[in-house]
């Protein structure tokens, strides 16, 4: 087993017990924990499977923006323990992984089933930001116009939401300047 | 072992684990989270499939489509998270068994 | 790592020196134990966990915002490579690899959770407001380094330090050296203001200083946990500077000589000096702003960081690419 696919297996494997750890937390900072050491093992998977850039973008999206945004949700909220709130009865929860796992059984069934065709050459500047770029701005320029335009709209709904409506100020009757001291 | 069956168990796995996330957990940031789980398990498929299929680009669509859907997953955390604030301000819970006020 | 000290030393010096006064001078000749002697008295304080703080993070925050600062350095070409005999080519950068300078913005954002746990973790309200504050401040100015960077992106056509340094190379009129403090004066100030802001450091270190929220986010820590923070700092302080000096500075060539071709030894350790005093000069510019400037408001600095280095950061991207139309 070369280093390649040892790195492989260490990033998975640290993955999915990230993954693991953020759906059986209770408190949702331990979860946001667990998902910054889930979305670093997504992010070094990444960089085995020759996309480079992408996995820096994961870790600058995903590590350093979206769980920024959570967490500071997160201890704005700030519920305290006893705030927390009931979880399901563990019969429901019980119940909930098994249907995970014959979703994940079925799906890998499917996926094993398949015959693999061999894997074509990949080029030396496979997933670079050049590539990447040229890609994008070439070929797909118009989904990224219209995600443009998503995430505009995200941000304008996002702001307009989560403002603080302030109580108006009370109109002030006007004070003669003589009766100031 | 860096075969496309292993890279695709693992996104299955992944995805899996979010489903159950969102299913079995009350706390409304927990699913929030999970959801997330589910788009990253799914992004390791695009770039596992790229990585094996790449159809003679250096930047296969399977990488495009990863950074379009990271895209999306900010806008939907971002709006997301507003509403949680928003209903919190306003009921004090962030439980999703609570937020029965649309509820027959 | 072992920078960090020496920093402490040079910056107690030079705020005494503006100050007026000398500065620490007893312990060893010229004060320069005064560190080790800091660093003593520190790990041997008394290791306080308050009652109701969060154990694991609490315990964990200041490595969570080590990590990141220490990492900065990993990506930085300390000096031209070493050409051995037998056809070897020592690289003095440790990652290479066209991705360097993205890393470093991951690291960026990665550094705001060690600030964020630790004033969580606290159990503090002053600390909690401290972290929160300074986490919001370090993702906005983020962005405003993000974008001037690509600009210095635009105009090298890489993302490659190596390359953004040999495009350095070079002078105009035969004096000015080719610069991209020079080639893009914008960018340059805007990366070089969000760095100061990135890294906690006056005029923008409302978060952590010590009149106005007790000491922000690190209130609550004591002897090495603090420590632990304190270097986190430094090292992030020390990592921004060798950044600006590759990016805007030339890193380490001088403008005249070709560096194109590996040379010997003597020449790549004469050019890990040239970058070390650069890095120095700069680094001395930081502590003097550190002592002269006052500190900026919690809403001058959003404001100066969303209303005005974003725009600016966003003109100057169509001006580079107005300009460098082929």
């Amino acid at each position: 087993m070369n280093l390649r696919d040892f790195f492989f297996v260490f990033f998975s494997f640290l993955a999915v017990f990230g993954g693991f750890l953020t759906v059986t937390r209770r408190s949702p900072v331990y979860s946001a924990l667990s998902l910054v050491i889930f979305f670093g093992a997504i992010s070094g998977v990444m960089m085995i499977l020759a996309a480079p850039f992408l996995a820096m973008m994961q870790m600058m999206v995903y590590a350093g923006a979206i769980l920024v945004l959570f967490l500071f949700v997160i201890m704005l909220l700030a519920l305290k323990e006893e705030e927390l709130g009931g979880e399901r009865p563990w019969p429901i929860q019980l119940l909930a992984g098994l249907g995970c796992a014959m979703l994940f059984g079925m799906i890998a069934h499917a996926i094993l089933k398949t015959p693999l065709k061999p894997a074509a050459p990949i080029g030396q500047d496979f997933g670079s930001a050049e590539a990447v770029g040229h890609s994008m701005f070439a070929e797909y320029v118009l989904p990224f116009e219209i995600v443009s335009v998503l995430i505009l709209a995200a941000t304008i709904g996002a702001v307009v939401l989560a403002k603080k409506h302030l109580p108006q100020p009370a109109p002030v009757t006007e004070e003669p300047e003589e009766a100031h001291h | 072992m860096l075969t496309l069956h292993n890279c695709l168990l693992l996104s299955t796995l992944l995805f899996a684990t979010g489903v159950f996330g969102v299913v079995a957990r009350r706390n409304v940031l927990i699913i929030l989270m999970s959801v997330e789980l589910m788009l990253n398990g799914v992004n390791i498929a695009f770039v596992a499939i790229a990585r094996f299929y790449p159809g003679g680009s250096n930047a296969p669509a399977g990488h495009i489509f990863v950074l379009l859907t990271m895209a999306v997953a900010a806008a939907e955390a971002a709006v997301g998270l507003a509403i949680v604030l928003s209903y919190f301000r306003n009921r004090k819970t962030a439980d999703t068994d609570e937020m029965r006020v649309m509820r027959w | 790592m072992s920078v960090v000290p020496v920093l402490v030393w040079v910056e107690r010096r030079v705020c005494a020196w503006m100050q007026d006064r000398v500065g620490p001078n007893r312990v060893g000749p010229l004060g320069l134990l005064q560190p080790l002697a800091d660093a003593v008295k520190l790990l041997f304080k008394e290791d306080v966990i308050p009652a109701g703080a969060d154990r694991m993070l609490f315990v964990l925050a200041p490595a969570i915002a080590f990590f990141p600062a220490a990492m900065v350095a990993a990506i930085i070409p300390f000096g031209a490579p070493i050409r051995f005999d037998d056809s070897y080519t020592l690289h003095l950068q440790v990652c290479r690899g066209n991705i360097g300078m993205l890393l470093f913005l991951a690291l960026t954002g990665l550094s705001v959770y060690g600030i964020a746990f630790g004033g969580w973790a606290s159990n503090n309200k002053f600390a909690l407001f401290g972290g929160l504050r300074s986490s919001a401040q370090m993702i906005s100015y983020e962005i405003a380094m993000g974008l001037a960077l690509v600009s210095i992106f635009m105009s090298s056509e890489s993302v490659d330090l190596n390359r953004i340094v040999g495009d350095q190379t070079g002078t105009w009129l035969g004096f000015l050296p080719k610069w991209n403090a020079f080639r893009q004066p914008l960018a340059f100030l805007i990366f070089f203001v969000a760095a100061f802001a990135e890294n906690n450091r006056l005029p923008f270190d409302l978060p952590e200083c010590d009149a106005e929220l007790v000491g922000g986010f690190h209130t609550e820590y004591s002897s090495m946990k603090f420590s632990l923070f304190f270097l986190a700092e430094y090292a992030a302080m020390f990592g921004s500077c060798c950044l600006i000096t590759t990016l805007f500075l030339g890193g380490y060539t001088l403008p005249g000589i070709d560096y194109s071709a590996p040379h010997g030894t003597l020449f790549s350790l004469l050019s890990i000096g040239i970058f070390f005093a650069k890095t120095g000069l700069l680094l001395f510019f930081y502590i003097a702003v550190r002592w002269t400037l006052p500190r900026f408001r919690f809403d001058q600095l959003m404001h100066l960081g969303w209303k005005t280095l974003i725009p600016l950061g966003l003109a100057n991207i169509l001006l580079t690419g107005v300009i460098s139309q082929p």
